[in-house]
């Protein structure tokens, strides 16, 4: 008996699986998406040899089997390991000094301070997906530092202006 | 404070992160192979959730240069992506294994103490 040699046509929901797979690999380069795309089609292939047409119990199966499309590109998201270690030394120097100066911008410039204050939270989460989670952490409370204390001054200075607290309330 | 349990397939998944590109080192360490034979290989030993998602590491693998690709004929007419360990796999492979026995006891040790 000849094998088929592609999963495409064996059955609607396996060309329906690969089609939502090649849309969710869009954005990859192209020699990536190829290859995941070919050896998950030849991946069904396999599964279903000797089945023409397969019947949808085992079609199901070797798709669970597989698991839903968002689990493959889940796995793609993941960094790859290299093996070299974290030495963005200058990210972290960065972060610090965006941190500080948020801190300091708070306190002269509020609404500056504010904005940068965003910034450093956003510096520190790119340390901490780095693995840098000391730096992260201390770059991440900086920015909330700063967050805080241009919110604070904020909210006194508009209720200063705006008259007594005790007029506003009433 | 309420504090959830993780269940066994949360600390599975945990586990199975840092290893699972290991173990297809070593798998083609074995013999080069093919993606579904790897994965019926590993699958057996439940090293991983998904079949699906060995066919991204099997991909990063080979831009990592731990793994190289082939094409051969396979018996049912069209050729087939064949994986080879490359030189720098062997070398990561073996790094893996140092390290594994050494952290491997240490856990059995603090496990054994606690029982």
């Amino acid at each position: 008996m000849t094998m088929p040699t592609s999963a495409r046509g064996l059955s609607p929901v396996v060309d329906g699986y690969l089609a939502e797979l090649d849309e969710h690999l869009k954005g990859l380069p192209d020699d990536e998406r190829a290859e995941i795309l070919s050896s998950v089609e030849d991946h069904i292939v396999d599964e279903l040899a000797g089945q023409t047409p397969p019947s949808p119990s085992r079609v199901r199966e070797v798709l669970d089997a597989l698991g839903p499309v968002d689990s493959i590109t889940t796995a793609i998201d993941k960094p790859p390991t290299t093996g070299k270690t974290f030495d963005g030394w200058w990210s972290r120097v960065i972060g610090v000094l965006l941190g500080l100066i948020g801190v300091f911008l708070a306190l002269a410039f509020p609404p500056i301070g504010l904005v940068v204050g965003v910034v450093t939270i956003v510096a520190g989460i790119f340390l901490l997906r780095q693995g840098d989670r000391q730096f992260g952490w201390i770059v991440v409370s900086l920015g909330i530092a700063a967050l805080i204390v241009a919110a604070v001054i904020l909210l006194t200075l508009v209720s200063v202006r705006s008259g007594p607290i005790g007029a506003a309330i009433g | 404070m309420y504090c959830m349990q993780p269940s066994e397939s949360d600390i599975l998944a945990q586990l199975r992160k840092g290893v699972l590109e290991y173990c297809v080192l070593a798998r083609l360490a074995r013999a080069p192979s093919y993606g579904h034979q790897i994965a019926e290989d590993l699958g057996r030993d439940d090293l991983f959730g998904s079949q699906g998602s060995l066919y991204p590491l099997l991909s990063r693998l080979r831009k990592q240069g731990w793994a190289e690709t082939r094409w051969e004929e396979s018996p049912r007419g069209a050729a087939r992506r064949y994986y080879t360990l490359s030189a720098e796999g062997k070398a990561s492979l073996d790094r893996f294994t140092a390290v594994w026995a050494r952290f491997s006891g240490a856990v059995n040790h603090q496990l054994e103490e606690a029982s």
